[in-house]
């Protein structure tokens, strides 16, 4: 196979889609866990992540809330607001020591990358 | 506002995605569902500025997905074959489907050999091919299904020693040693054949020694169809000559060698197989021998038994030549990709 062609693969919209979510998945827990240092519910919550350029679906978000909150991170309750009950969300003391140690973990990787970005970009 | 038909829609929406969710948690996750569409439906409600028809309470209900999709999100991420099994179960499927490919094609041979009848051979043979291929793929699966949810949580393979790797020496070049005597021995076998007479009572007296002056005289002989298996050894004899002299030249071409050796053992296990269909083996020489029914019978016993163990180390040589072959190939596409690297 020519490199023209592997060329044509490479570039197909369903594989920078796939590179992108895989891409995403890790950030998306970070960035859950970050907002929820203030108490949310699940629509604020997905508004806040929206407003701030990392769309999330509702199918995605409400079970990651529910998977990190029965791994210990997140705290939740319902409560009444406008007349209507929510589920409150927010990190609970684990989940503030975790959101610590992922968030060195990617300042680690980012000046990492950002390292090897520079270099490729010099040379 | 949520008016009678929305509601009706979003109850059941609701209805089919608690059908799908483990029960203990059902009441709660869809209770926050609910929630959810609601708030959705709220703000779309605010920036219409009125109350969403049914149609539009749809589109938000399709954000969700189909209920099925949307619950499965909610359950217990369990993998019928992880990734920590899943490279040992195609490697085992593969082997066991390979290895009873092999069996029911011996076995359609077999009993075209033995029954003359194609058709009922193959018959039968493809309703014993697709059951054991499925009882196979079904068995195979449910062991590796009961590894990965009750096995040792510790990754396989961990414990695996680089040294234990299979030697890239197959792919070495065939010995001159080897070539030179393959060729000599092949290459009697072929004068033998072709019936040279020096040669063959040479032969017979290394074979029998001083039996050899009695092969004249003996009883019986070998049945007309053998000429076929006479035919076949001695082209096999003659090309498998031709591959060693080549090899003696050029002792690197050893896909040369396994393939030939593929080839040649599967043409003879065929022919074999093709002998072995046929009925009598041995038959008697002169008037004495006729009056020996039983003795004829013994030879004709003897005859087919030894076939088959021919026919079963030709089998044999298939499966080790093609492999060697395989891996030879697959060898060499490797090397090739290192010096492209």
């Amino acid at each position: 196979m020519g490199s023209t062609a592997l060329t044509a693969i490479a570039l197909t919209p369903e594989l920078f889609e796939n590179l992108r979510l895989e891409l995403r998945r890790g950030c998306l827990v970070l960035a859950v866990l970050a907002h929820l240092r203030t108490e949310l519910y699940g629509y604020t919550l997905r508004t806040a992540l929206s407003d701030e350029g990392l769309d999330i679906d509702q199918g995605t978000l409400y079970p990651l809330l529910r998977r990190l909150e029965n791994q210990g991170l997140l705290q939740s309750e319902w409560r009444e607001e406008n007349k209507r009950k929510k589920r409150f969300y927010r990190l609970s003391p684990a989940g503030g020591a975790m959101l610590e140690s992922l968030l060195l973990e990617w300042r680690r990787m980012s000046a990492s990358l950002d390292m090897m970005l520079q270099e490729s970009k010099t040379s | 506002m949520i008016t009678q038909d929305t509601n009706d829609l979003i109850a059941r929406y609701l209805s089919a995605f608690e059908s799908y969710l483990p029960a203990a948690q059902r009441a709660d996750i869809a209770a926050e569902l609910k929630e959810s569409i609601e708030s959705q439906m709220e703000e779309r409600e605010a920036e219409l500025g009125r109350t969403l028809t049914s149609i539009e309470v749809g589109e938000v209900l399709r954000t969700y997905g189909p209920p099925i999709i949307a619950a499965s999100r909610y359950w217990k991420q369990q993998q019928l074959i992880g990734p920590r099994w899943l490279p040992y179960y195609w490697q085992t499927l593969r082997t066991v489907l390979w290895g009873l490919l092999v069996f029911n094609v011996v076995a359609l041979f077999a009993g075209f050999a033995t029954n003359g009848n194609a058709l009922q051979a193959f018959v039968r043979v493809w309703g014993l091919a697709l059951g054991s291929l499925s009882a196979a793929v079904g068995i195979v699966t449910i062991v590796f299904a009961l590894m990965e949810r009750f096995g040792s949580r510790t990754t396989p393979g961990r414990e695996w020693n680089p040294s234990t790797l299979p030697q890239l020496s197959e792919g070495g070049p065939v010995s001159q040693a080897t070539s030179a005597t393959e060729l000599i021995v092949n290459a009697v076998i072929v004068l033998w054949l072709m019936n040279v007479a020096y040669v063959r009572d040479l032969f017979a007296s290394l074979v029998l020694g001083p039996a050899a002056s009695k092969l004249h005289t003996l009883p019986f002989g070998l049945a007309p169809v053998w000429k076929w298996g006479i035919v076949a050894l001695l082209l096999a004899s003659l090309f498998n000559a031709i591959v060693n002299a080549t090899n003696l030249v050029r002792p690197d071409w050893t896909r040369l060698r396994a393939a030939y050796l593929t080839a040649a053992n599967a043409v003879l296990l065929i022919v074999a197989l093709l002998i072995l269909r046929t009925r009598p083996l041995v038959v008697a020489t002169n008037a004495r021998m006729v009056q020996h029914p039983h003795t004829l019978e013994l030879a004709n016993a003897v005859m087919q038994w030894s076939l088959v163990l021919a026919a079963l180390v030709c089998l044999w040589g298939v499966v080790c030549y093609g492999r060697k072959l395989y891996r030879l190939s697959h060898h060499r596409a490797l090397r090739a990709a290192m010096v492209t690297a």
